[in-house]
């Protein structure tokens, strides 16, 4: 007999099925291309930047992209290819924690929701329709107003904003999933409650949830910048990708490529996130698509 | 053998619903003794797995309620019990298999992982010993290569594979009843005869008792020892397999068995009972059954019958049960 560690490890055929359709998925591909590329450059920031990325030299300012520096500098001579390099680090650490508040937040709530109904369904629901009815932005302006400028403010900021809708996504499985034979069956064994929303229909929702979080994270790190942008986020010296458009706004006729650059970089993530998240689906439901 | 070891006492439990106040199961009662197997017969939406569900507790509520009566388990009153102490019996000392197999199991998970869980809950063995118990089990049901077949996933086995999966799943920590709810309705006839088959050899085997719910009457006919007719969420007729097959007293039981078709015989065209079943939540007055009832007399239109022994452990709710000449030789 093999070991009981296999019970619940290893679903080949189903993992396996998932990649091969992910595979056949050209945008999917160079989307997840895109993604383990920015990971990588943000895992291995302070080891490929060529120059220290708060380094500030004033001889050499604005200077066009060259030899040396390869996407120019800024207004205070920092060099721009070495603070991209760096903003990939803050903007994956604004999406992931981020998602990761926006997770926790909105499936436990969707969980509760969608499985116990009632008033409690009632208060939930009213209380996401209230966080949905405001423009996202306006909403995180507004946490972000009570909160404080900062970094870490707009990721709770943005992390709430994206709560609501995990939690709709969530609500929605579970409804459809509470009815379901297993469910009732597993009560049937003697299952508690929790036990049931935990082992049997958690489990059962991740494959949306993964989704969401994949597309989550590109708007996260848009939202982010924008709020960055609008001097909410995150302060100078932090190379933001925002921050930095802010501050290339003045030369942006003068300097094309101080702002330019760090445009393109919110572009390419954001892309490959949306990218990979649409082909996540594609494979993980082949059912949506014809 | 005449011990009784779930005894239900008018039992009614009704639905609210926005469409109105329906009450399901009223005022059923019936036993099961140890070790036999009694059928619960009727057609559909007639209260047969409510019934089910309200032994096991399972009745969701809202919008469903137990109103009243009583559902002795050893001698234990199983409505009395607290949440809690109904998990120690679901699934441990009462056990329940459902009509589909295909949507049973958690398509998330092992076969392996479903049949352990049960065990450890009600069970005090490691993952290590609960995985050797699943192992037998399936191997107990019937399915070849029980090691290989715990790792698999619902997805991987076919429909009657799976209904063994749940007997397993269901038999794991020895139930003293087993309630099972149209278990071979959506298997193929042969997978049928086969899952039916290892129901009795089980029940043989390990000695409990099966409340089998069906619609099939050639199922209870093969498998059970008693049967219960029920009506529109009423009893009307109780008693040994062979008496009721034989000498039904009620007139819906005969039409039951009217409808069967008749093999050695050459047919034109089945037998069918007019109309339809009543909606519950505007029950005709009187005996339910009148407005179908060929042998309807104003009695029946006025006032209910109750259930009463006519024959020794033969019970029947009807006013005119039927004697010799009215059933012909149908």
């Amino acid at each position: 007999m093999a070991k009981p560690e296999q019970t619940k490890s290893s679903s080949p055929t189903g993992l396996r099925e998932v990649w091969r359709r992910l595979k056949k998925n050209r945008g999917a591909v160079i989307g997840l291309g895109i993604v383990l590329v920015l990971t990588v450059i943000a895992l291995l920031a302070p080891y490929l930047t060529p120059y220290d990325y708060k380094a500030q030299n004033l001889d050499l300012r604005l200077l066009a992209p060259q030899r040396g520096h390869w996407l120019g500098t800024d207004d205070f001579g920092r060099d721009t290819l070495s603070r991209i390099i760096y903003g990939t680090r803050v903007s994956f650490q604004i999406g992931l924690i981020s998602v990761a508040i926006g997770l926790v937040l909105g499936v436990s709530t969707g969980l509760i929701s969608g499985y116990y109904g009632g008033v409690l369904d009632k208060i939930i629901m009213g209380f996401t329709d209230v966080v949905l009815a405001f423009p996202g932005i306006l909403l995180a302006i507004a946490v972000v107003a009570v909160l404080g400028p900062g970094l870490y403010n707009v990721m709770v900021a943005v992390g709430l904003r994206s709560a609501p809708t995990y939690t709709r996504l969530v609500r929605g499985s579970v409804i459809s999933l509470r009815e379901k034979e297993f469910v009732e069956s597993s009560r049937a064994v003697g299952c508690t409650n929790g036990r049931i929303l935990l082992v049997h229909i958690l489990p059962n929702v991740v494959a949306p949830v993964l989704v969401m979080s994949t597309l989550q994270f590109a708007t996260s790190i848009l939202t982010a910048a924008g709020l960055s942008f609008l001097g909410l986020g995150a302060q100078p010296p932090t190379p933001d990708w925002g921050d930095m458009i802010n501050r290339a706004r003045v030369y942006m006729r003068t300097a094309w490529w101080v702002g330019t650059f760090p445009g393109v970089a919110i572009m390419l993530s954001v892309l490959g996130f949306n990218l990979f998240g649409d082909g996540l689906r594609d494979a993980l439901d082949p059912r949506l698509k014809s | 053998m005449a011990e009784p070891l779930l005894q239900v006492r008018n039992l009614e439990t009704t639905f609210f619903t926005p469409d109105g106040v329906v009450p399901a199961v009223d005022h059923v009662s019936l036993s099961v003794n140890k070790g036999e197997t009694l059928g619960l017969v009727g057609e559909s939406g007639c209260g047969k797995s409510v019934t089910a569900l309200s032994v096991m507790r399972l009745i969701a509520d809202p919008p469903g309620k137990i109103m009243g009566g009583d559902i002795l388990f050893e001698g234990q009153n199983l409505l009395a019990k607290t949440e809690a102490e109904m998990r120690t019996i679901r699934g441990n000392r009462i056990s329940m298999i459902f009509q589909e197999p295909m949507t049973s199991l958690n398509p998330v998970f092992t076969v392996g992982f479903q049949i352990t869980e049960a065990i450890r809950l009600h069970q005090k063995l490691d993952r290590r010993d609960a995985l050797a118990k699943a192992v037998e089990m399936l191997r107990l049901v019937g399915i070849p290569l029980p090691e290989k077949r715990v790792y698999e996933y619902p997805h991987e086995l076919s429909g009657g594979m799976r209904q063994r999966v749940m007997i397993a799943m269901a038999l794991s920590c020895n139930p003293k009843l087993l309630i099972a709810d149209e278990p071979t309705t959506a298997l193929d006839v042969t997978i049928q005869a086969q899952v039916l088959e290892l129901m009795k050899r089980l029940r043989n085997e390990l000695g409990m008792a099966i409340l089998l719910i069906t619609h099939d009457l050639g199922v209870v006919a093969e498998m059970a020892d008693r049967v219960s007719v029920m009506y529109a969420g009423k009893n009307v007729e109780e008693g040994l397999v062979e008496p009721i097959f034989e000498r039904p007293l009620h007139p819906y039981t005969r039409g039951l068995l009217d409808s069967i078709p008749q093999l050695h015989r050459d047919q034109v065209r089945l037998h069918a009972i007019d109309g339809g079943v009543p909606n519950p939540s505007q029950f005709p007055k009187g005996c339910r059954f009148h407005p179908r009832c060929q042998f309807a007399q104003d009695r029946c239109r006025a006032e209910q019958p109750v259930l009463t022994e006519v024959e020794p452990g033969h019970k029947v709710s009807c006013w005119y049960p039927l004697v010799a000449a009215d059933r012909g030789v149908a």
